[in-house]
C-alpha cells in the first residue's frame, strides 16, 4: 500500500498536501504526528486507523500512477499543425555588445556569437508554417530576436510587410527583444507605426549594468540606452509606457542599489521590469545569493503577503515582485480543483514543444523556445524546409519518462518545475542531469504549498 | 438555371466571411434549401488550406479565398456573423460594397445585420423573416398549456459541440420519414437549412425568465398547431451551464428556457471530446440536465473538438481544438450504468444508429394521453 503525501507544518497548524487529489488538508496535531511515522518509515500506511476516515471521503487514496505519459502525447500533431502560438524569428546571431553572461558569449556552452543572418525566404517559410499552423487562433504573436534583431532591422520590416500582406482578421502582436543601444529616429518611427511592443535589457543602475553589458571595447551600454530611452519617452510618450525591461540580476551586485535604480529612476520607474537570475556558467549548480540579496527580496515577499491581505496598498509593493501573486493565485487555484490523479500521467513543468514559443534560428532550425540551447541536437524540433519532428517533440514532452520510477512515487509531481531543458545532454535527455534538479524543484514545490497554508491561515481570500 | 436536384431553380449562393464556426455549411450542403452553395469564402489563403484539412471529407472545393471570382459566379452572398472578435465592420463593409456594385442579391444573419444598418443598400434582406406576430401575450394567461407532440432538444456543453450537425440530421431524418418537422436551430443561419429561429423574446431582458418561459410555451403550442407538427426538433442556443468561475455560458439561461417552455421527450446532450468518458462524467451532466432542465438526457454526442483555457488568461479564455472526426468514433464510456447511448454524429454508421434509436423509442411506446 502507498500513498503519496508530503506534511506540512506553520506555526500554530498542521497540513497534508495529498497527491491523489491535488489538495491540501487541515489536520489535527496528533495526526500529523502519526502520518509523520509514516513518512518516516516507522509504521506502515495500512496499520494508521486515521487514514480510513480521509479515505472514506476520497482523500489520501492509494498511489493510482501506473504510468509517466502526458495527457497531450496524443495530440501533438494536433498542436502542432493547428494551434501554435507564437513564433520567434532570430533574425541576426551578430550583437554589438559583448557582455559577459551572455549565453552567446562563449562562456556557456550552449550558444556563441556568430556573423550569421537569418535570410529572407529561411524567414517567409518559418512565418507560412506558423501561419498554417495557428488556424485555431485568433491573435497571432511574432517576436524578433537576436543578437540584437535591430542589426538586422531591415528583416524585420520584409517580415512584417510579408505578414501584413497575408493576415486579415487576426490581431498580430509584434515584439522585439532588444539590448536599447541601436535606437536611431527611423527604427522608432517604424516601431511605433507598427505597434511593436519593446523589451530591453537593463541590469540596473550604470554601475551594475556597464560591469556586464559592455560595448566590444569594453566601453558600458548603459549612457546610450539611456540617451535613446530619453529620445523615445519625450517624441512617443504613449509608445514608451508599452515598453518593458527584461533585468538579468547577479547576485554578486548590490541588490538594494538595482532595486532602488528600477523603483526610482525617472526613466524606469513606471515601467513593468522582470527580472531573472544569471545562471551559473555549470547550469546544474544553483546560484549563490548574498545574504543581502536574500533579506532585501524577503521583505519585499512580506510586503506582497500582506497585500494580498489587505493590510498593505499596491503602492507599497516592489514592482519586483508583484507579478508572483498571479502565480500564487494560479497556484491556489489548481488545489481546489481536488481533481482525482488517474494512472496515466506526467509531471507539471513541459509545455508542448514548439507550440508556446516557437524558435527558429537563422539557420531555420527549429527549438521549443529562445532559452533552450541552439548547440544541443536534443533540442532542435525541426526545421523550416522539412517541418516538425514529431518523436523528437514526443520525446521531449515526455521527459517524465527517463525519471519514470522516482516521478510515480514523487509527492511534487505536480507541482513540479522541470522541462526537457533540464534533461538536455546535447544528444539525449539525462536522467542524471535531471535528477539533479530534483531536490531544488521539490523544495520550491514544498515552499509553493507552505506559503498557500500560511496565506489561508492569515485569511487571504486569493480573490483580486 | 436548373439544379440537380429535381430539376428546381436554384439559386446560387456564396457565404462570407466562412470560418470553422460555419463548418455546417460544407458538411451539409445538399440539404440548403432554395439556394445552391458555390462558395464558402475564408478570410485567409491559410485559412482555406486548414479548413480544408479540418473539413476533409465533406465538400471543401467550395472553401476558397478569392472572393472575386465566385461573386462573379453567384446570384446571392450571404454575411455571416463570427465570433472572431478582429473581423472588422470593414471587412464586411468593402465586400458589401463590391456586392453591391456587381447587383447581388444580399443576405446577412441576424447578428450581423447592424453592419449595414447605417446605409440603405438595395437588394439587401434579412435571412431570417420575423415570425412573432401570433405569440399570445403571456401576461394575460400565466400558465404553461400541454404541448401533444413529441420534442428532440439537442443541447450542448458549450461552443463546437456539433449541436447544429445534430439538429440538422434529425430534421432531414424525420422529414425524409414523411413527418411534419419544426425545426428551430440554435444558430441564426438555419433559416438557409429550412429551420426556424427562436423568437427574439427568447433573449430578451425586459421580459423575466418566467415570462419568457410562458411565451415560449404559447409559441410553440400555436405553432404546433399552426404547422401541424408532428415533431419538434429544438436546437438550444448556448452552453447548458457554466464551464468555470469565469466562463459563464449566461448559466444556462436559454437552455433553460426552452426546456421548461416545452417537455422534451428525447434529450441529446453534445459533449467536447474527451480521450475517456467515464460513467461519473455522464452521470454529473445527467443529473444536471434532470433536475435544471427538467430533461433527461438519453443520447450524447461525443464531438470532434475540445477546448482549453488560454495558458495566460487565468481560465478566463477559452482555445478551441478541433480534431479529425475520426478521433471521436471510438471514445466508449466507462461504467455507463446511465444507459445512455453515445455516437459521434460526424460518424455515418453512429449517426444511423442514433437516428433509428430514436425512431424506435418515438414510435414504440405506448400512445397514451
Amino acid at each position: 500500500m502507498s500513498v503519496i503525501f508530503k506534511l506540512i507544518k506553520t506555526p500554530t497548524h498542521f497540513y497534508i498536501y495529498d497527491r491523489s487529489r491535488n489538495a491540501i488538508l487541515e489536520i489535527q496535531e496528533d495526526e500529523y504526528s502519526d502520518f509523520n511515522k509514516i513518512e518516516k518509515g516507522l509504521i506502515n500506511a495500512e496499520d494508521l486507523k486515521i487514514l480510513e476516515k480521509y479515505q472514506s471521503h476520497d482523500f489520501l487514496m492509494e498511489n493510482s500512477v501506473e504510468k509517466i505519459e502526458h495527457p497531450c502525447s496524443k495530440s501533438i500533431d494536433h498542436y502542432l499543425g493547428n494551434h501554435l502560438e507564437t513564433l520567434i524569428l532570430q533574425v541576426t546571431q551578430k550583437c554589438n555588445l559583448r557582455c559577459e553572461y551572455c549565453i552567446y558569449s562563449g562562456n556557456y556552452d550552449n550558444r556563441s556569437h556568430s556573423d550569421l543572418d537569418m535570410d529572407y525566404i529561411t524567414a517567409k517559410k518559418a512565418i507560412d508554417l506558423y501561419l498554417t499552423s495557428s488556424n485555431e487562433l485568433d491573435e497571432l504573436s511574432i517576436g524578433f530576436y537576436g543578437g540584437e534583431p535591430l542589426i538586422n532591422i531591415g528583416l524585420v520590416e520584409k517580415c512584417v510587410n510579408y505578414i501584413s500582406g497575408k493576415v486579415t482578421g487576426k490581431y498580430i502582436t509584434y515584439s522585439l527583444t532588444t539590448n536599447g543601444t541601436l535606437f536611431n529616429d527611423k527604427i522608432v518611427e517604424y516601431l511605433v507605426k507598427n505597434n511593436f511592443s519593446i523589451m530591453i535589457s537593463v541590469d540596473g543602475s550604470q554601475k551594475e549594468h556597464d560591469e556586464y553589458r559592455k560595448f566590444q571595447n569594453g566601453k558600458g551600454s548603459f549612457e546610450v540606452i539611456q540617451k535613446n530611452l530619453r529620445k523615445i519617452k519625450k517624441k512617443y510618450p504613449e509608445f514608451y509606457q508599452k515598453i518593458t525591461f527584461n533585468s538579468v540580476l547577479n547576485p554578486k551586485n548590490n541588490y538594494g542599489n538595482i532595486k532602488g535604480y528600477f523603483e526610482n529612476d525617472e526613466l524606469i520607474a513606471d515601467s513593468d521590469v522582470f527580472t531573472n537570475v544569471v545562471e551559473s556558467v555549470d547550469l546544474t549548480q544553483d546560484v549563490k545569493f548574498t545574504k543581502e540579496f536574500k533579506i532585501i527580496n524577503e521583505f519585499d515577499y512580506f510586503k506582497l503577503y500582506l497585500f494580498m491581505l489587505n493590510k498593505l496598498d499596491v503602492e507599497d509593493i516592489s514592482k519586483l515582485v508583484l507579478l508572483k501573486r498571479k502565480f500564487i493565485y494560479e497556484r491556489y487555484n489548481r488545489i481546489i480543483k481536488k481533481n482525482k490523479l488517474g494512472s496515466t500521467c506526467h509531471h507539471s513543468g513541459p509545455c508542448i514543444p514548439g507550440t508556446r514559443r516557437l524558435f527558429v534560428n537563422v539557420q531555420g532550425n527549429m527549438y521549443p523556445c529562445e532559452r533552450v540551447s541552439e548547440s544541443s541536437p536534443i533540442m532542435r524540433i525541426g526545421d523550416v524546409n522539412n517541418g516538425f519532428n514529431i518523436p523528437n517533440i514526443e520525446n521531449l514532452l515526455n521527459v517524465g519518462r527517463i525519471t519514470e520510477d522516482q516521478c510515480k512515487n514523487c509527492w511534487a509531481l505536480l507541482h513540479c518545475d522541470q522541462c526537457a531543458q533540464k534533461a538536455d545532454g546535447n544528444d539525449h535527455l539525462s536522467k542524471k542531469l535531471k535528477i539533479q534538479h530534483c531536490p531544488k524543484s521539490r523544495k520550491q514545490a514544498f515552499f509553493d504549498l507552505k506559503e498557500i497554508c500560511i496565506l489561508k491561515e492569515f485569511g487571504c481570500t486569493f480573490e483580486r | 438555371m436548373k439544379d440537380n436536384r429535381g430539376g428546381v431553380f436554384m439559386k446560387k449562393i456564396i457565404v462570407y466571411p466562412f470560418t470553422y464556426e460555419h463548418r455546417e455549411l460544407i458538411i451539409y450542403d445538399y440539404l440548403i434549401n432554395n439556394f445552391k452553395l458555390i462558395g464558402a469564402i475564408v478570410l485567409n489563403d491559410s485559412d482555406e488550406k486548414s479548413l480544408k484539412n479540418e473539413l476533409n471529407g465533406f465538400s471543401v472545393e467550395k472553401i476558397t479565398c478569392n472572393f472575386d471570382t465566385y461573386l462573379n459566379e453567384c446570384d446571392t452572398v450571404l454575411f455571416l456573423d463570427t465570433e472572431n472578435q478582429y473581423v472588422t465592420k470593414e471587412h464586411y463593409m468593402s465586400k458589401l460594397a463590391m456586392a453591391h456594385k456587381a447587383n447581388k442579391e444580399i443576405l446577412f444573419t441576424n447578428k450581423c445585420a447592424h453592419f449595414s444598418g447605417e446605409t440603405y443598400i438595395e437588394n439587401a434582406f434579412m435571412l431570417n423573416g420575423k415570425e412573432e406576430k401570433n405569440v399570445p401575450n403571456a401576461t394575460i394567461e400565466k400558465y404553461i398549456k400541454n404541448i401533444d407532440i413529441p420534442a428532440i432538444g439537442v443541447m450542448g456543453i458549450g461552443k463546437y459541440c456539433n449541436k447544429l450537425c445534430c439538429e440538422l440530421v434529425l430534421y432531414s431524418y424525420f422529414k425524409s420519414k414523411g413527418y411534419n418537422v419544426v425545426y428551430i436551430g440554435s444558430k441564426d443561419y438555419v433559416p438557409l437549412f429550412g429551420g426556424k429561429i427562436f423568437p427574439d423574446f427568447v433573449n430578451d431582458k425586459n421580459f423575466s425568465v418566467t415570462d419568457r418561459i410562458i411565451k415560449l410555451n404559447h409559441y410553440l403550442f400555436e405553432l404546433s398547431i399552426s404547422e401541424k407538427a408532428d415533431i419538434f426538433v429544438l436546437g438550444m442556443p448556448g452552453g447548458i451551464m457554466p464551464l468555470n468561475n469565469k466562463i459563464l455560458n449566461n448559466f444556462g439561461e436559454i437552455p433553460f428556457i426552452i426546456s421548461n417552455a416545452i417537455r422534451l421527450d428525447i434529450g441529446i446532450l453534445c459533449s467536447y471530446y474527451y480521450e475517456r468518458l467515464t460513467g461519473e462524467y455522464i452521470e454529473s451532466y445527467s443529473n444536471y440536465c434532470k433536475y435544471k432542465l427538467n430533461c433527461d438526457i438519453n443520447f450524447i454526442n461525443i464531438s470532434n473538438s475540445s477546448y482549453r483555457f488560454n495558458l495566460d488568461s487565468q481560465e478566463s479564455v477559452l482555445e478551441y481544438l478541433h480534431y479529425k472526426n475520426e478521433m471521436a468514433n471510438n471514445v466508449a464510456i466507462e461504467n455507463n450504468d446511465q444507459k445512455i447511448w453515445s455516437f459521434n454524429i460526424l460518424n455515418e454508421k453512429s449517426k444511423k444508429m442514433m437516428l433509428e434509436k430514436i425512431y424506435n423509442d418515438l414510435t414504440s411506446g405506448v400512445s397514451a394521453f
